[in-house]
């Protein structure tokens, strides 16, 4: 089955004798058994509810992975991949991170012994020079966030296995629609659900999903060990929102190419970040590994007052964190969603000050145009 | 006892459910809230440390020794262990004598209302919301209180790092469930009290846990630091496990799930429920008996509780008693 058709066409809610059309919601914290010594399917939500198992399994099925996993949130989704991991083990990360990665990984997890190193993974050559013994994870982003770069996720995960590590993707900027990193060689792809999963800003949720039987119950454990499940409620609006992540995704990326062209060829623009312009350095490794550029870019506009004076101005891109809403939204990365980074990683990361990113939504895009052309005249 | 119920929470009840606290959070889970505690305020690998149920100054004496041996490397967790309370005010002191050094107590079973961890002297007072707070069976959750501010941000910013949130769906469900839990504490306990005493006169049960009986060997702690004795008991047949398990079988009324604290009486065999994932070892050491009956009992009219264990004692002992 195409994708179109496999995101309406599952089992909403498998033995359910009414055959509704929308997966119930399993509002209950714990399940009755027939027996004091034997469990049924289910019996306690925290190990396993019918509402997030549906979920998981449509997930999974979308990401060709065998297991998916809900989480209460993506970073609860990424603290989860990192318990795999023991004292002693390292991260071999791209620099290119979301900020809440960065700080979980830099100021939670050397209190257990993990270190974190950061590599530019755009060139995979750096990954085999910088790799170690202790390297038991190997983490990226692609696109990455908020820079656009493009990671060849092939090349990575084959220098992973190599070395004997695990290979994760974050493959939030993308979805399941424009990418899969499991075929392409991860053996963990996640997402905040938040974002294009959810497309609504309605769910705060995370996912996980891997195809090795083995990761999977491991997965599964820290999942139940740790409570950090979806709740049921929240469940069903990610199931709501999904069954439209093609429709979506396709206008909004259809306005991205658009967006991304006019600024491009704008005077007041220095450098636009699309990886679904031609001339973006990895463009072919984009063309060959995903389904276009995505919704997600973003641009510079020399003088962080004119930064701020257009995100403040706009009246289709509203002003806040996240991304992938069927909105338009506008975000300062250096201020928002980046701020989270430790000051001694951000100093070399060097987010410039009048970066603006976008993420483009469903709206006309004749008046998403229209808008960012008059704030661009008003710098 | 003064009773504990004249006092209704209102509008920011878990505050108020905690009186003085500087702030009670929602997290995800219980269990999320031990690992918060592990990874933000130890900042070492989690040790852990059993104390006995059996003798709470023995208890109090080794864990004495214990912390003397593991100097500041030790944060305190302390669950409620069926069978056995635990000296709070005490090992708070102990735990306040060392530097560095936190006492967190999990209050799941009694709530703010009927034992004021915080007041005794803990650190952080823990609950899984998913039991009384919610009461209603919906939700899953958990919570962490404290009075200390700085905790209160260190707290905060782990919870955000980690993502272990509460939905705010869930978040409502359970203040919706909060407002009631004055009124159900108390018909909880009342119906416990009533279900004890029954059971305890009963010639097939061998041993009846309820710290509200006579014969509870530490009912005079339970009366200086709680406000009431709760709604969980357990229970011992005069027969073997397998009978035991045909006994819960038979119920009824009392529905066998997992979890506790619900409108519903809720019965479990520990050693293959709730307990289960804990090695054999550390579950003797416990005190956990392969026969025990954990009972969480609920709202219905403790007549018709009583009726529904004369049927299941009926059909798997025979009619006498």
């Amino acid at each position: 089955m195409k994708f179109a058709s496999r995101l309406v066409s599952f089992d909403v809610c498998p033995q359910d004798p009414y055959r509704p059309m929308t997966t119930p919601i399993y509002q209950t914290a714990t399940f009755e058994q027939v027996h004091a010594d034997s469990f049924g399917e289910y019996d306690y939500s925290r190990s396993g509810n019918p509402t997030r198992r549906v979920l998981e399994d449509q997930v999974a099925a979308l990401e060709n992975g065998t297991r998916g996993f809900c989480f209460s949130s993506g970073m609860a989704a990424i603290a989860t991949v990192t318990h795999l991991l023991k004292a002693g083990d390292e991260i071999l990360a791209d620099w290119d991170l979301y900020g809440g990665a960065s700080r979980l990984f830099g100021k939670v997890l050397n209190r257990s012994g993990i270190t974190i190193r950061y590599v530019d993974a755009s060139d995979p050559a750096n990954i085999t020079a910088q790799i170690t013994t202790a390297t038991r994870l190997i983490y990226v982003e692609s696109p990455t966030n908020p820079f656009l770069r493009v990671i060849d996720l092939e090349a990575v995960a084959a220098i992973a296995h190599q070395h004997g590590a695990l290979f994760c993707v974050d493959n939030s900027t993308m979805s399941p629609y424009l990418q899969n990193p499991l075929d392409l060689g991860a053996d963990i792809v996640l997402h905040s659900a938040t974002k294009f999963l959810c497309g609504h800003s309605d769910v705060t949720g995370g996912v996980i999903v891997v195809k090795d039987d083995a990761l999977a119950n491991e997965i599964y454990f820290l999942q139940n060990a740790e409570g950090s499940a979806l709740g049921p409620f929240d469940c069903f609006l990610l199931l709501r929102g999904l069954k439209t992540l093609k429709l979506r995704m396709d206008a909004q990326q259809r306005n991205a190419e658009i967006i991304a062209k006019f600024l491009s060829q704008h005077p007041k623009v220095s450098s636009v970040y699309y990886p679904g312009l031609p001339d973006h350095p990895r463009y072919a490794v984009q063309q060959r590994q995903a389904r276009g550029g995505g919704a997600v870019l973003s641009f510079t506009v020399g003088s962080s007052e004119s930064a701020k004076l257009i995100a403040e101005n706009s009246e289709l891109f509203r002003i806040s964190v996240s991304f992938g809403s069927v909105n338009s939204t506008i975000s300062i990365p250096l201020k928002m969603s980046h701020a989270s980074i430790p000051l001694e990683l951000r100093a070399s990361r060097t987010l410039p000050e009048d970066l603006l990113r976008l993420s483009v939504g469903i709206e006309d895009s004749e008046d998403l145009i229209k808008d960012l052309e008059s704030r661009l005249d008003a710098i | 006892m003064r009773s504990p119920f004249a006092y209704t929470p209102r509008n920011r009840p878990l505050q108020a459910a905690s009186p003085g606290a500087a702030v009670a959070y929602l997290g995800a889970l219980l269990v999320v809230a031990f690992c918060l505690i592990q990874q933000l305020l130890l900042e070492v690998p989690l040790v852990g440390y059993i104390l006995k149920p059996e003798a709470t100054q023995g208890a109090v004496d080794g864990f004495r020794d214990w912390l003397a041996r593991n100097g500041r490397r030790a944060g305190i967790g302390v669950a409620a262990v069926l069978g056995a309370l635990l000296v709070v005010r005490g090992i708070a002191g102990l735990a306040h004598a060392q530097d560095n050094l936190l006492l967190a107590v999990d209050n799941t079973f009694l709530t703010p209302l009927l034992q004021d961890s915080l007041a005794l002297g803990a650190d952080i007072s823990m609950l899984s919301t998913t039991k009384y707070i919610d009461g209603h069976n919906a939700t899953i959750g958990g919570s962490l209180a404290t009075h200390d501010a700085a905790l209160t941000e260190r707290l905060r910013l782990v919870r955000k790092t980690l993502g272990t949130i509460q939905a705010p769906f869930d978040a409502w469900l359970t203040l919706q469930g909060l407002k009631t839990l004055p009124a159900r504490l108390n018909l909880h306990c009342g119906n416990a009290a009533q279900i004890a005493k029954w059971l305890e006169d009963h010639p097939k049960v061998a041993k009846v846990y309820y710290p509200g009986l006579e014969s509870f060997p530490q009912r005079a702690l339970a009366e200086r630091q709680q406000k009431a004795f709760g709604g969980m008991l357990a229970f011992e047949l005069d027969a073997s496990t397998e009978d035991s398990l045909r006994f819960i079988d038979a119920l009824k009324l009392c529905t066998c799930a997992e979890s506790l604290g619900s409108v519903e009486t809720l019965i479990t065999n520990p050693a293959t429920a709730s307990h289960c994932d804990i090695p054999l070892d550390v579950r003797a050491r416990l005190g956990v008996p392969d026969r025990l009956i954990r009972l969480s009992v609920g709202l219905e009219a403790p007549q018709d509780l009583i009726a529904d264990f004369e049927q299941a004692f009926s059909s798997v002992f025979g009619g006498a008693r």
